[in-house]
């Protein structure tokens, strides 16, 4: 079932006529529960199109620090090194300053750890240099090793919804998926990815080939 | 149907919940000796609200209105004991003074004194203007939780919540609304976490599209996904571990209507303690449906503090909970409150969907159960009031492995 930036109308309604009669229900998430927030699914077409950097990158350093203007504003500040950039112009290395809201968050730096391998769908900064991944966890993917000489990626809410409607979207924007990119969309509901796939998807999604 | 509802509804079933219904899936945050941090329940839980509109359909009394009510569904639990108030409009603050927050330096004067303790705001961006200003992105519903908690003690001082008034504009774009029952679901998840509970995975099937009218009522308000606005309503787990948190004492109280189930999960060699594995408790004395509609759950280990991987369960080098016992004997330790009654017990992974944010439990990244999960067991019949321990279980063909602190 696909999903919108929000749950649509017509997902609604069908919602709720499935919940009137009661029988088994097929459901999508209208929103994601991320440390102590809730958010509305975002896509990957919607994340390309959002984000102004998107990166993989090593953690160099995470601290947590107080805003140098909103003073009373907790904020994690992380520096990668940057290993490929697929949208954006960083290079070298790449700093970026994360508000934080939830108390745990402060205590463990929202889960930026040194040496973690990330792929990073970023949000333009705001007026008060502040990024955040596009759909927060969403936008913040894990890379780890497949244990095949490979590397899977996987975001805060286990890649739910990444790809939905992604091959009518295609079609739409001119967008061309490769077979194993389309058998990919086709299939995936949830779930650790290929980075070398996902990231094509969003150099192409993004515009960049 | 014997879940807790919003509002009158939920006072005319409240007898029903306290006569025998039970659980959740614990607390948010601990303390280092693994205890959990809770507000004090000597006073109701003095919060404040917004003086300007929630957005603009929705004028301040109806968005104060529903404030209190989402408050009221955890309230209104009669085997809790936590207890909401509203004490009036944000205070004044170092550089706030109109009662209505509507900027980013006007969030950071609140969010100040939120830090300091000194209020509990609930905090309308009518606009959104404060989401793009610290955060950029209108995907954010909203968020809350403690704002300022006192280690010592092991109390909740403050907390803290915002909410995202273009989620009820009647403007599909820049972001299209949610219905005012799935803005509200989210804001009653959001006070529980606000109230100190964690997440909690029970009718996991439920976050895979495929979700029984049985699994949908047990489905917890405290679930990681808003998969229906039916989660406004708490479920046996939500309700048991508010009951847990804060035990309303008395007839109808917390020790008159739920026991406790506690054991330990295994590797199979039966005697090395398995973290991460979530335990779900289901009803089965109860008629058709039940062991869905009434089930409670916990992840083993929940008060420990795992540093150290070890060669199975091989957290993430560097994932370590900022909090929680190092007591070795809490690894695979669970307890849940569950309603008067006769249970079945089961062990799940959880769900890999269901990590970083969203996570259960006291890891970031869920880990699969190695070896073969054991068919549940029990019947376990808990009288209200009493404690069943030693339930232990023991995954079934794992391999070989080290002590805990010995590594591979």
């Amino acid at each position: 079932m696909h999903a919108g930036p929000v749950s649509s109308d017509a997902h609604r309604q069908r919602l709720r006529g499935a919940l009137a009669v009661a029988a088994t229900l097929l459901l999508a998430a209208p929103a994601f529960a991320q440390r102590g927030a809730m958010t509305v699914p975002r896509d990957l077409q919607q994340m390309s199109e959002r984000a102004a950097d998107i990166i993989r990158g090593t953690v160099v350093s995470a601290r947590v620090e107080k805003h140098p203007e909103l003073t009373n504003l907790d904020t994690v500040v992380v520096t990668l090194r940057v290993r490929e950039t697929v949208k954006g112009d960083a290079r070298g290395t790449f700093t970026f300053r994360q508000y934080i809201w939830d108390i745990r968050d402060r205590w463990d730096a929202a889960g930026y750890r040194k040496g973690q391998d990330l792929l990073l769908v970023l949000n333009a900064p705001t007026r008060y240099g502040l990024t955040s991944p596009v759909g927060i966890e969403q936008g913040r993917f894990r890379i780890r090793p497949d244990g095949k000489g490979g590397y899977l990626a996987l975001n805060g809410t286990g890649n739910t919804h990444l790809f939905d409607g992604i091959a009518v979207m295609a079609g739409q924007k001119g967008v061309a998926l490769s077979r194993k990119q389309a058998a990919l969309v086709a299939k995936h509901h949830g779930g650790p990815v290929e980075v070398g796939e996902l990231m094509a998807m969003f150099r192409a999604f993004s515009g960049g080939e | 149907m014997m879940r807790a509802t919003r509002g009158a509804a939920f006072a005319t079933l409240t007898g029903a919940l306290a006569a025998g219904i039970a659980s959740a899936g614990g607390p948010l945050a601990l303390r280092s000796n693994g205890q959990a941090y809770i507000w004090s329940t000597a006073t109701a839980i003095q919060y404040r609200t917004d003086d300007g509109r929630l957005s603009p359909t929705v004028s301040e009394s109806a968005a104060r209105a529903r404030v209190q009510a989402m408050f009221a569904v955890w309230q209104n639990v009669g085997s809790a004991s936590i207890r909401y108030n509203r004490a009036g409009f944000i205070d004044n603050a170092p550089g706030f003074t109109d009662g209505d927050v509507s900027t980013a330096a006007e969030f950071d004067a609140i969010e100040g004194d939120c830090g300091n303790g000194n209020q509990s705001p609930i905090v309308y961006d009518a606009t959104g203007a404060i989401f793009d200003a610290v955060i950029g992105d209108d995907a954010v519903i909203g968020f809350a939780g403690p704002c300022a908690v006192n280690p010592n003690s092991g109390l909740i001082i403050a907390g803290h919540a915002v909410m995202n008034g273009l989620y009820q504009d009647g403007q599909a774009a820049p972001i299209q609304d949610l219905t005012a029952a799935e803005f509200d679901a989210t804001f009653i998840h959001e006070f529980g976490h606000f109230s100190g509970l964690d997440h909690s995975q029970v009718n996991v099937e439920c976050a895979n599209g495929f979700c029984g009218a049985d699994a949908l009522a047990g489905l917890p308000t405290m679930f990681p996904f808003l998969v229906s606005d039916q989660q406004g309503t708490l479920s046996i787990d939500d309700v048991a571990w508010i009951s847990k948190l804060y035990p309303q004492g008395g007839g109808g109280g917390f020790a008159a209507t739920h026991g406790t189930i506690s054991g330990r999960v295994f590797f199979s060699d039966g005697e090395t303690q398995m973290q991460y594995a979530n335990v779900v408790a289901r009803r089965i004395d109860a008629g058709g449906g039940e062991p869905r509609r009434f089930a409670a759950s916990v992840v083993s280990g929940f008060r420990f503090r795992a540093c150290r991987p070890n060669p199975i369960t091989n957290p993430p080098p560097g994932d370590c909970p900022p909090a929680g016992s190092e007591d070795p004997s809490l690894i695979g330790f669970y307890e849940m409150p569950v309603p008067a009654g006769s249970y079945t017990i089961e062990v799940e992974s959880i769900d890999p969907q269901f990590n970083a944010g969203s996570s259960v439990g006291p890891s970031d990244f869920p880990i699969a159960i190695p070896g073969t999960v054991p068919t549940p067991i029990g019947p376990i019949t808990i009288a209200a009031g009493a404690t069943s321990s030693g339930n232990d279980i023991a995954v079934l063909g794992t391999p070989p492995r080290f002590d805990q602190f010995e590594g591979p």
